[in-house]
Formats: structure tokens, sequence, C-alpha cells
């Protein structure tokens, strides 16, 4: 049998064994203990983490509210706060709305002209939080909005006269391989076309297939004849719904900004031009135009030579359509898509003035809109416009030109057109 | 085998002696004391972190369902609030149900933003509530 004796050189080694032993129970719990003060502290940090990061999502929409209210603004740097105490952002700004060129922001990325570089750090008790949890990179842009009325006539409102004809507000299929002239909508009415009228005044005159929104005023005396949502022969002031009013400031494109050039000869290339004669027929590529007024003379035409892309006009001044004059209408059916021809108003000196008429028996399939613009038909045909304007008044001419009218293309009524630049929207995702 | 004999086999053994073995014992009680101790506490922790954390993903997720509604649709959500959240978790193997309150409220409402304040309590720890704040901009 083994008999465990004592060695007398091992004298103290139970103390030493002792000690090991401690030692190794001790780094045991101050290695739990840390373990646990990581942790501690690693939910302390995803406290400040989180909201910091939300604070920075609050930076970068302060932003949008500051760009919505001056759409130049810029901040090398600016602060805000939220309502949790300690809890704020810093954002820093680039705007680069007008400019022709590209920019290169603080963090390395490209900022093309129209767009506006953001970077929003949460800031909490008194320090940015570091990482890019917290740190937040946006570009906002502003869209072209889509009018949801394929027909807006707003302040002045709408007048449909009455002398010697009717005058017709109605919504059409749209152009067709046929005809242009088949567009009265069969079957029950399909209300494509919407009116909004701010204090609009309607007199004699054929509105069919409406849904009419706003202060409209409708004739007692002249009696209006107005379908959709509204009973026929209704008189009096209605007020279905008030909406937001769309806002019209087009921006000129940066590529239209310049001195004007002489008009070329047919094909014109896309350009900045000064005033169009109406000695000549006009041929249109694709692309976007700056006239100072345009004048399409007596059995003039304006056409376009291909469908690869929108034709858009923009002038400050007057479109004046002569009699028998066609603008987009043409006798090739693709090339007469409404929402390819484009004429807007641009406001260069704060306001715009852009003033369309048609007169006696001319043509148009366009899509006009533009601030503080009118539209003036005077025995003209004005097809598959989406109007949106100050002001219509259309005018029937003594027979036999009875046929002055404003036809719809319902299928516009969603499509973007243009108008409003104030507001922003966030486009591009940063660096995170 | 003589008397004494048995005695001075037992001193030729060595050993601890008394005041060796107390302090040994005192020693290994405090080393072992303190290792409980630190177990519990981490145990302890480790609950709050798993809780804290829950309320963190809770608070993100309430955020981010409020940002998703819309500048009007979020006064809607509010509306809808404050609500208590029960959620059964798996912790160690085990289901246990827990409460949340939950709070969504607008702050500073103007015509172009919102203040949106998240706030989740846990019901089950005695921490503060927990609130991320963020801002919404009008968008039509």
């Amino acid at each position: 049998m083994t008999k465990f004796k004592r060695d007398p050189s091992h004298r103290g080694m139970t103390l030493a064994i002792l000690l090991v032993l401690l030692t190794l129970v001790a780094a045991m719990s101050g290695s739990i203990a840390l373990v646990m003060q990581k942790r501690l502290a690693s939910s302390a940090h995803h406290d400040r983490a989180l909201r910091g990061k939300f604070a920075a999502e609050a930076g970068i929409q302060r932003a949008l509210v500051e760009l919505h209210n001056d759409q130049d603004f810029s901040a090398p740097a600016f602060t805000g706060t939220l309502s949790i105490p300690g809890v704020g952002f810093e954002v820093e700004m680039l705007n680069n709305r007008l400019g022709t060129s590209t920019v290169v922001a603080p963090d390395g990325t490209n900022v093309p002209p129209g767009r506006v570089w953001m970077r929003s750090v949460g800031v909490v008790d008194g320090q940015k939080i570091s990482g890019k949890s917290a740190q937040v990179t946006r570009q906002a842009v502003q869209p072209i909005p889509e009018f949801n009325h394929a027909v807006y006539v707003s302040n002045n409102g709408l007048r449909m006269g009455s002398s010697g004809g009717s005058s017709t507000i109605d919504s059409y299929a749209g152009p067709n391989a046929s005809t242009y002239t088949s567009y009265y909508p069969s079957g029950p009415p399909r209300q494509a076309a919407t009116l909004f009228s701010y204090d609009g005044y309607v007199g004699m005159g054929q509105a069919s297939d409406l849904i009419v929104d706003g202060n409209v005023y409708f004739s007692s005396t002249e009696r209006s004849s107005v379908t959709g949502t509204l009973p026929a022969y209704f008189s009096g002031t209605v007020e279905i719904d008030t909406e937001k009013r769309p806002e019209l400031n087009f921006v000129l494109p940066i590529s239209l900004q310049g001195s004007s050039s002489a008009i070329p000869g047919n094909p014109i290339p896309p350009g900045r031009y000064g005033h169009a004669p109406n000695d000549r027929d006009y041929v249109l590529l694709p692309g976007e135009y700056y006239f100072e007024s345009f004048s399409v003379g007596i059995g003039k035409s304006v056409k376009r030579t291909s469908d690869s892309g929108p034709t858009t006009i923009y002038t400050p001044g007057v479109f004046f359509v002569s009699q028998d004059a066609t603008v987009n209408y043409g006798s090739d059916p693709a090339d007469g898509k409404a929402e390819d021809f484009r004429i807007y108003s641009v406001a260069e000196h704060d306001s715009g003035n852009m003033l369309l008429t048609l007169m006696q028996r001319s043509k148009v399939v366009a899509v006009f809109a533009g601030y503080n613009s009118g539209l003036e038909l005077i025995g003209g045909e004005l097809y598959g416009g989406a109007i949106v304007m100050n002001a219509a008044t259309i005018i029937p001419q003594s027979s036999p030109d009875t046929s002055t009218a404003l036809h719809y293309d319902e299928s516009l009524k969603n499509r973007p057109l243009g108008g409003s630049r104030t507001e922003w929207v966030l486009v591009h995702e940063g660096n995170n | 085998m003589g008397p004494g004999s048995r005695g001075q086999q037992l001193k030729g053994r060595g050993g601890f002696s008394l005041l060796e073995a107390i302090l040994g014992a005192f020693l290994v009680s405090i080393a072992f004391g303190g290792f409980a101790a630190a177990w519990i506490l981490q145990e302890q922790a480790m609950k709050k972190y798993r809780n804290h954390n829950f309320v963190h993903f809770l608070a993100q997720q309430e955020m981010e369902t409020a940002l998703a509604q819309g500048f009007s649709g979020v006064t809607w959500y509010a509306a809808s609030n404050p609500r208590t959240l029960e959620v059964i978790r798996e912790i160690d193997h085990q289901s246990s149900t827990q409460t949340f309150d939950v709070a969504v409220t607008i702050l500073n409402e103007t015509d172009l933003s919102k203040d949106i304040k998240v706030t989740v309590d846990n019901d089950q720890d005695n921490l503060p509530p927990f609130s991320v704040e963020s801002t919404l901009f009008f968008t039509s």
C-alpha cells in the first residue's frame, strides 16, 4: 500500500497551492466582473448610439425644413436640440441646387447640380456620437411633382363664355391612331378630368366628366351644364374639397441658362432662343427649349420629328397660335402624345406671365402649365393637355367656329407634368 | 504499542495547525464567496443587459414604424398610444411573458415638421424608461 509521506523538502507547498488556487478564483471573479462591466458599458453605449441615430435622422429632416423655407439654404454646420435632455444633432450642408457642375462633398461623394448634400451627426450629452450608426449622409433633390388634376385652373378660375356657340370641357380617351376627333367617351362618365377652380366662375358652357374641386361658382342665370359628380344644371357655389394648390414656380433648367442664339433652320436643336416669329413652320426635336415668346402663324405648324423623348418649351411670354395653325397635331399619331409636348411658363424674373392663345380652328395637342399664366381659347381646340394655369377663358366664336373646346386626355391625370419645385425629397443614401 | 507512540506517529506526519486550517478555510471561503458574488452579479447584469437591449429593440422598431406612417399617418398612429405590449420571450430555454409600456408622442408640431418621441418602459425592472426622438418633415 502506497503511503503518502510528507517530504520535508515540500514544506510550504500547501500555502503555495492555496495561493495559486486563490489567484485562479480571483482571476475568474475578475474576468466575470470585467465581462459584466463591458456588457453594461456596451448597453450604455447602445443607449447613446440609438438616441444619436434618431437624432441624426432628425437633423436631416430639419435640414429639409430649412430647404423648404429657403431653397438655397446652406450651412457649414448648424445644430439643433430635441426634447430629450442632452440630445441633439449637428448638420453640415452643401447646396448645389443652382450649381452648373458636380462638386465634391467633405466625405468625398459627388454632388451633381440640383442636389443638396447633407451630413447629420447625433449629439448626446454634448458629444458627437462616433461611428456610422449615428451619422447619416443623404442627398436631397426637388422632384417634378405629380398633379392629379388633368385640369387645374386656379386664382382667377375658369370663364366659359357663351357668345355665339358653346364652350366645352370634356375628357377623351387620348390620342389614337384613328383620329383625334372621337374624344367623347362612351358609357358612364369617367370623371377623368378634374377641374380645380379657385373662386372660379363657369358661365354658359358644357363641362362633362368632371370632378369639381374647390370654390366654383356656376352661374344660375346662364345655366352651365356640368356632369360628373355634380348634378346637371347645377347652379350656385360648391366647395367639395379644398386641397393644396400646386405652386408653379418652374426653375429654368441649367442647360438653358445663358444667352440666346439665333433660330436656325429646321429641325431646330434644343437651346435658348429669342422670339419665334410667325412666318414659318417649326420642327422641334426632343429636348428642352427656351423662347422669349412664340407665334405660330396662320395655317402654320409646329411638329416634332421624333418620339424618342419629350419636347419641352419654357417661355416667360406669349404662346400664340393663329387661325388654322396646328401644334403637335400631326399625321403621325405617335408624335401626337400630348404629354410629350410641354409648354411651361417659366418665371425668370420673379413671375411668369405666359399667355396661351388659340385662335379659330387651331388645334394644339400639348400640356400647359405655369405660374401666373393663362389660357384663352377663342375658337380653337386644345387636346389632351393637362392644363395647370391660373386662369382659362373659353370664348366660342360665331358659326361655323363653334368648336371651342378643351379635351382632356384621361390617361394624363396621374402623369408627372412638372410644377412645384419647392419640395425636397431624399433620393440618395450616402455612405450609410 | 506503548502509550504516546500514536501521538508521536501523528506528530511525525506533520499537518496543519488549527490556525493554519482556520486561516486557509477563511481565505478559501472569501475567494469562493467573492466568486459566487461575482457570478450572481454577472447573472443580474446579464438579465439587465438583455432587458435593456430588448427595450432598445422595441424603441427602434416603434420609432421606425412611426416614421413609416408618414407625416399625416403618424398623428393617427400616435393617437393609438400609449399601449402595453405583452411579449413572450425565451430566456435560458424558458418562456417568460413580459409587458412593456410603449408611448409615441408628437411634439412641436408645425405645418412642416413633427418631432416624434418614443418611450419604452419595461415593467419588470427598475430602470428608468428609455426614450428616442426624431423629426419627420412634411411630404405631400
